[in-house]
């Protein structure tokens, strides 16, 4: 009965926030725990880099069904450095699999400031492996989010949206540029232990 | 960081992201059809050019390795993770000067090929669980993480 009186509210939470900006939205933010937000992606600009013809085709047919603001793909990092300044995209999506350390040396120039964008754009990187060394270096040059392949609709979205809805802090560092690497802090919608306050944990 | 990002999008019902999943889903059976007849056509073109294996051409070597690369790339993106483990170590081999003999990198290749043409044959996703695992034991390719 409690449980049903709570997912009542929650919808109802959820429809009074339709159409706002989700900077102002507590809510969306906490609901990220256990559902991905539903946002509007009509704002956002995108490169995609990525050595594949048939899966940037594939990529680009997945980010118009998401109604992404402008997709613009690069073969490989070469062209990416040519295009990004005119580009200008809110996020890079960049493919690791295939670019191998051209991409990780693409990573690190963006956060050194030397790519002609901000350095703090957000940066959402593919693989198909979890704990292959470059992954643990895309982290290390500064990526904001991996993303596990298969390449489906649900993942491509919610890595999209995990990059928008980051709020960690972003580190200025000698050794290393890019948002803090303690993935939970300030993650949008964690809802698990707070081990850090709880001194049982 | 994020800030300037967040001030971009706006929440939308989650009644239109279910549309767009729906959407979504249709468009992935058209791709999942598109995929096979690419992956088909990269075996198919792998096949021919193994069938007159010239080894010391660089030209050659070059051809077969862009073959297996597409492959590798593709696997991983559309759930066949095998066909991006294989593709990637007969990369591996191709660029691999120091093999001992001519034959043997005969035969590893063309055990290779036959692997990927056989995940395709008989469906094998992901890592394709006990099935999966022999196969790569049978190549010696340590399976990916």
């Amino acid at each position: 009965m409690a449980g049903n009186r709570m997912k009542a509210q929650s919808a109802e939470h959820r429809a009074s926030i339709v159409g706002k900006p989700v900077g102002l939205s507590p809510v969306a933010r906490r609901t990220f725990g256990r559902e991905v937000p539903a946002l509007d992606l009509g704002g956002i600009s995108l490169l995609v880099i990525n050595d594949n013809e048939f899966v940037r085709t594939y990529m680009q047919r997945l980010f118009s069904i998401m109604r992404v603001g402008s997709v613009v793909t690069c073969a490989n990092p070469r062209s990416a450095r040519a295009e990004i300044a005119t580009v200008r995209p809110d996020i890079v999506v960049i493919d690791l699999d295939l670019t191998g350390m051209d991409g990780l040396e693409l990573l690190h120039d963006i956060r050194r400031g030397g790519a002609g964008i901000p350095s703090d754009i957000a940066i959402l990187v593919a693989s198909a492996y979890v704990d292959r060394d470059y992954v643990g270096k895309a982290r290390d040059a500064g990526a904001n989010w991996i993303l596990v392949k298969p390449l489906t609709f649900r993942r491509l979205y919610e890595g999209l949206v995990r990059v928008i809805m980051d709020e960690r802090a972003f580190v200025e560092g000698d050794v290393y540029v890019g948002p803090d690497r303690r993935v939970l802090v300030g993650m949008a919608g964690y809802d698990g232990v707070e081990r850090r306050k709880d001194p049982q944990l | 960081m994020s800030r300037a990002l967040r001030d971009k999008v706006r929440v939308m019902p989650h009644e239109r992201l279910r549309r767009m999943e729906a959407v979504a889903s249709v468009a992935m059976l058209e791709l999942s059809t598109s995929f096979r007849r690419h992956v088909n056509r990269t075996l198919r073109d792998m096949f021919v050019l193994m069938s007159a294996p010239r080894h010391d051409d660089n030209v050659w070597r070059s051809k077969l390795h862009d073959l297996a690369r597409d492959l590798q790339s593709v696997g991983g993106s559309f759930d066949y993770g095998l066909l991006t483990t294989i593709g990637e170590a007969m990369c591996r081999t191709i660029k691999d000067e120091a093999l001992p003999t001519e034959s043997s990198l005969q035969r590893k290749l063309a055990a290779y090929a036959a692997a990927l043409d056989a995940i395709i044959r008989i469906d094998l996703k992901g890592d394709g669980g006990d099935d999966g695992r022999e196969l790569l034991s049978v190549l010696r390719i340590k399976p990916a993480a």
